[in-house]
């Protein structure tokens, strides 16, 4: 079950688009966080750590919408925080799937089965709900600071999958993943029905509450080569096959940090995803004003010197796929398996 | 320096920058005192421009957004309470490994 053809092909189009413009820099994923606020408070997670007052605000639906609209990317991740505690989250769906936009909406899946049993949400090609699962069960637990959020989320899972959704999950690998371990659990979520798996490694937030195990470079691709070289053939990756060999130390890519820009209640986030160095009040005026040479491998920025998260690479990795003839070679090769 | 709950007046050019670095990294509230007196309090989110440009900016409690010129800042406070600086980590992974060693305990 691959990324279905009309999302493969808005993307495809969206790029070529931009290719003939001549456009250096163009967003390929919007990372909407339309609440700060999460029911959990993971290990690794550097996002929530706000005042009260922050914690309540939610973008309005008008809002998410605006900024799609703003930025222009053909697929939008809602992330946050924890999208499911926001009290409009269903408008903001509905009003992106209406602007045709591909959804991914990333949960923890604690409230996803009481939603999706009250019909918050409509099958759609357009919406995916990623959830996020940080190893087998105790990994899993242990990650998120709380015992048993992995049966609840295999438990989304299975209801949602049920239910005719597009399910994807997301899982992120910090110091000390075991491969071997990890096998186990792809084998069970390709049974359950799940469409792909992301991977990646965790990144260094200032304010994530353990520090201690997050990947240097050499690490993560040690990992990461060893995991894939234990991929088997059902595994399904929702990631271009370039961004794999990247993980495994295959290919080198520089971030495109505005492939995935960032928009949240303090407005377009600089220059990242992952740092919070300042805010713009338009998309224009991000993309304009950001001083991008800064960021990346490459300027020698420390912030960055670790950093082969997908939001990032990912970007680089599809912009490879279009612009160089190694790249393509490489996907058409994936691609015939 | 500990600078969660303290407040900071009658600050020199050099304190302010140094202490409105720290508000940019600190993910409390601060208290932003103006020279005419005005006390303003919430998120600090940015800090941008230069010179006579360089503002930082909050999200204020009610949810509006104030900037507020650098040159204009005479004192700084912190919120008593940093929410990155909890102890929720080391009290779980305390707590899991006492579950986890009673676990193995049962099945040897």
């Amino acid at each position: 079950m691959p990324v279905p053809a009309i999302q493969a092909a808005t993307v495809a189009s969206h790029v070529v688009r931009q290719l003939i413009r001549g456009e250096k820099r163009y967003p390929l994923v919007l990372m909407l966080e339309p609440l700060l606020k999460c029911n959990l408070a993971c290990a690794g997670c550097g996002k929530i750590q706000y005042p009260g007052h922050v914690l309540k605000r939610q973008l309005s639906p008008e809002d998410a919408v605006r900024a799609a609209e703003e930025c222009g990317a053909p697929m939008v991740s809602i992330a946050g925080g924890e999208p499911l505690m926001h009290s409009e989250i269903d408008g903001i769906v509905e009003g992106l799937i209406a602007r045709k936009r591909f959804i991914y909406l990333c949960t923890n899946a604690l409230l996803l089965k009481e939603q999706l049993e009250a019909g918050r949400f409509q099958p759609n090609v357009r919406l995916t709900f990623s959830i996020h699962l940080d190893g087998p069960r105790e990994e899993h637990d242990l990650s998120t600071n709380r015992e048993g959020c992995f049966d609840v989320a295999i438990e989304a899972i299975e209801e949602a999958v049920r239910r005719g959704f597009r399910v994807t999950t997301n899982t992120t690998l910090f110091e000390g993943a075991e491969p071997e371990r990890l096998a186990p659990l792809f084998d069970q979520l390709m049974e359950l029905g799940v469409e792909g798996i992301t991977i990646s490694p965790g990144y260094s937030y200032e304010k994530a509450p353990d520090q201690d195990h997050f990947l240097a470079r050499k690490a993560t691709r040690g990992l990461f080569s060893e995991l894939l070289g234990r991929a088997k053939k059902s595994w399904r990756f929702n990631h271009s096959p370039l961004f794999l060999d990247f993980l495994r130390g295959d290919v080198d890519f520089e971030c495109r940090p505005w492939g995935n820009p960032t928009y949240n209640v303090f407005g377009w986030q600089r220059p990242c995803y992952l740092l919070q160095e300042g805010y713009a009040d338009s998309f224009a005026q991000l993309m304009e004003e950001t001083r991008w040479e800064e960021y990346g491998q490459a300027s020698g920025n420390s912030k960055c010197a670790d950093c082969m998260v997908h939001s990032g690479h990912e970007a680089s990795a599809v912009h490879a796929t279009f612009t160089t003839l190694s790249g393509m070679a490489r996907t058409v090769r994936a691609g015939l398996g | 320096m500990e600078i969660a709950g303290r407040r900071f007046e009658s600050l020199s050019e050099a304190d302010r920058d140094d202490l409105l670095d720290a508000a940019r990294d600190y993910r409390g509230d601060v208290t932003i005192v103006t020279a005419d007196g005005t006390e303003l309090t919430g998120f600090l989110y940015d800090h941008d421009g230069a010179g006579a440009e360089a503002r930082v900016k909050l999200l204020l409690p009610d949810g509006g957004k104030e900037a507020v010129s650098v040159d204009h800042v005479s004192g700084i406070g912190f919120s008593e309470r940093d929410p990155s600086g909890g102890k929720s980590l080391e009290n779980w992974q305390r707590r899991f490994e006492k579950t986890r060693q009673a676990v193995v305990g049962e099945s040897d």
